[in-house]
C-alpha cells in the first residue's frame, strides 16, 4: 500500500497499481522544465462502471476572489496543473514516452482511454466549507474548455478542502 | 443613526434585540420570518419621528405612528399586530443617536397609543422606504388609490415613495458623493429616468431618444427610483433607507454595483437596512465590511430565533450560505461519491 503526505495532508493509502504520481516520476523528470504538473493519478473503480481517474492536486491554501490578482493567477496555476495531469496520463498510457512504460502501474497499461472516467481534483488543506463553492466555480470555469475537449462529465471537476477529502477516502489524516 | 432596536410581539417578530447598528445593516431570512416586516416597522418609526413637529403640522407623536401603522400594515385596527397569542402587550424600542424612542400597546388598541415616549429631537430629513416592486409604472395608480379613493391595497412605503418621486428638484450643487453616486447608477441604467409632465408619466430617456417606461427592464425602474430621490434632495447624508429584496429585477453584476453605490452614500452618512435572501447580497456586503473594514450588522431569521453577527467578523452561519454550501456538496456527490 502507498501513503505520503502532500501540503500537510496524508494522502492514501492506495494499492500500488492504482496509484501513480505523476509529479515525481522519471516521464515528468525530463519534461518539467516550463510544464506545471499535478500531484498523482488514482484509479477509482465502482462494480459494473469502467475505472475512473483522478488527478489531483495538493494545496496548503488558496486566497480569496477578493485578492484578485492573487486569486487569478492561483486558478490559473491550478488549472496549469490538473490539465497537464490529465493530457499527462494520456501520454503515458498511449506509451508517448519511452520511460513510462516502466514505471507506470499494469492498471494504467490497460486503461481503456475512450471508456475510463476522469475527475479533476483540488484538494486545499485549511480551507473553510463556506469557501468552497465559489472557488469550485471558479476552477470549473477555467478547466471548461480542457473539460469539453476530452469530453468529460460536467461534473467531472471537483474541489475539496481536507474534510471532504477524507470524507470521499483520499486522505487519512488529518 | 439608529443605533438600536428591540421589538416584542410585534406581528412575526416575537423577541427581537439589535445591538451595536451600522451605516449599513442587512436583515436576512427564508420566506415568512419577517424581515420585511422588521423594516416596516423601523420605517413606521423613522417617519414618526420625521413627521413630528414639521412646519404647522400639530399632530401628536402617537396620533402621528397610529395613522402610520394602520395605512403601513394595513390592518383593522393596530391591534392586531400584537402577536398571536402573545400575553404581553407589543413593545417597540428604537434609539437614535442614543436617543430613545419606545411605545406599546395591546391587542384591543384601536386608534389610542397611550404609551409612548420619545427623546428624539425632531428631524428635517426624510427616510424612505423602497420595496421589492418598482413604482414609477404604478405612480398615479398609487396617488390615485390612496389620495382620492382612500382605500387599502397600496401601503404607506408605496404612497410616500410616489409622492418623494414627485417632489421637484431643488437648485444648487448636489451633495458631491450623490453626484457621484448619480453617476454611478446612470451608468447603470445606460440613461435617465425623468418625469414627464405634459404627458403625465415617467420616460426613459437614453441620449436624444426616449421610450415608454413600460418597455424599460423592471430593475432599470428600481436604480431609477434611488437615482431620482438622489437628483431631488428628498434624500440628505441624514436619511435612512430601508431597501427591502435589494435582488429583486437585479442582475448579480447590478446587484454588486448598486451595493458600491450603497457604501459610499453609507460612507457620507446615510443610513441603510437591506432586507434580502441572495446569496450575491450577502456576498457583496461581506466583500464590501472586509475592504473598507466596516461594520455591517447582519441579523438572520431562521427557525424562529433572530441572531446577530457582522460581515467585518465573516460570513454568517445561516440558510442562504448553508444552501450554498449544501449545492456544492451535491455537486461533489454526483461526481465522486
Amino acid at each position: 500500500m502507498l501513503s505520503f503526505t502532500e501540503s500537510g495532508m496524508t494522502f492514501g493509502p492506495y494499492a500500488e497499481a492504482d496509484c501513480f504520481c505523476i509529479e515525481k516520476c522519471t516521464t515528468y523528470e525530463a519534461i518539467q522544465d516550463g510544464v506545471k504538473m499535478a500531484e498523482f493519478l488514482l484509479i477509482r473503480e465502482k462494480p459494473e462502471e469502467p475505472p475512473c481517474v483522478w488527478v489531483v492536486e495538493a494545496k496548503k491554501s488558496s486566497p480569496q476572489p477578493k485578492t484578485q490578482p492573487e486569486f487569478d493567477g492561483f486558478i490559473t496555476d491550478i488549472r496549469d496543473k490538473l490539465a497537464n495531469g490529465l493530457t499527462l496520463c494520456f501520454a503515458a498510457v498511449l506509451k508517448r514516452h519511452p520511460k513510462t512504460l516502466a514505471e507506470l502501474p499494469d492498471k494504467y497499461k490497460n486503461l481503456d482511454l475512450s471508456q475510463a472516467g476522469f475527475r479533476l481534483v483540488l484538494v486545499i488543506n485549511g480551507h473553510q466549507k463556506a469557501w468552497l463553492p465559489p472557488l469550485q466555480d471558479a476552477v470549473r470555469r477555467a478547466l471548461h474548455a480542457t473539460a469539453k475537449t476530452w469530453a468529460l462529465d460536467p461534473n467531472a471537476v471537483v474541489v475539496l478542502n481536507h474534510e471532504g477529502a477524507k470524507q470521499f477516502g483520499l486522505t487519512s489524516a488529518p | 443613526m439608529i443605533t438600536n432596536i428591540e421589538l416584542k410581539n410585534f406581528g412575526p417578530l416575537e423577541a427581537v434585540t439589535w445591538k451595536k447598528l451600522g451605516p449599513i445593516n442587512l436583515v436576512i431570512g427564508g420566506n415568512g420570518s419577517g424581515k420585511t416586516f422588521l423594516l416596516k416597522s423601523l420605517y413606521t418609526a423613522m417617519r414618526t419621528l420625521e413627521e413630528y413637529k414639521r412646519g404647522d403640522d400639530q399632530r401628536t407623536a402617537a396620533d402621528i405612528l397610529v395613522e402610520k401603522l394602520y395605512w403601513t400594515f394595513q390592518l383593522d385596527k393596530i391591534g392586531d399586530l400584537v402577536t398571536k397569542g402573545a400575553s404581553a402587550n407589543l413593545s417597540f424600542r428604537l434609539w437614535k443617536d442614543e436617543n430613545e424612542f419606545c411605545y406599546n400597546f395591546g391587542k384591543d388598541t384601536a386608534k389610542v397609543i397611550a404609551s409612548l415616549e420619545n427623546h428624539v429631537p425632531p428631524r428635517a430629513s426624510n427616510s424612505i422606504f423602497l420595496p421589492a416592486k418598482e413604482v414609477l409604472s404604478l405612480h398615479n395608480i398609487i396617488l390615485k388609490s390612496r389620495e382620492t379613493d382612500k382605500v387599502f391595497g397600496f401601503d404607506d412605503t408605496y404612497l410616500d415613495l410616489a409622492r418623494a418621486l414627485r417632489q421637484s428638484g431643488r437648485g444648487g450643487r448636489n451633495y458631491e458623493a450623490f453626484a457621484k453616486s448619480r453617476q454611478n447608477l446612470e451608468a447603470i441604467l445606460g440613461g435617465k429616468v425623468e418625469y414627464d409632465e405634459g404627458a403625465g408619466n415617467w420616460q426613459f430617456k437614453e441620449g436624444k431618444y426616449r421610450f415608454p417606461l413600460g418597455v424599460t427592464a423592471e430593475g432599470v425602474k428600481k436604480i431609477a427610483i434611488l437615482d431620482t430621490l438622489l437628483s431631488n434632495r428628498y434624500l440628505d447624508p441624514e436619511s435612512i433607507v430601508f431597501i427591502d429584496e435589494l435582488e429583486s429585477a437585479l442582475h448579480p453584476a447590478a446587484i454588486s454595483k448598486l451595493l458600491d453605490i450603497v457604501a459610499v452614500l453609507a460612507s457620507e452618512g446615510m443610513q441603510f437596512f437591506v432586507a434580502s435572501h441572495s446569496y450575491f447580497v450577502v456576498k457583496k456586503l461581506f466583500l464590501i465590511a472586509q475592504e473598507k473594514k466596516m461594520n455591517i450588522p447582519v441579523l438572520a431569521g431562521d427557525a424562529d430565533a433572530w441572531r446577530s453577527a457582522d460581515l467585518k467578523d465573516g460570513m454568517p452561519d445561516n440558510g442562504i450560505v448553508t444552501e450554498a454550501i449544501h449545492l456544492y456538496e451535491q455537486e461533489v456527490k454526483l461526481s465522486i461519491a
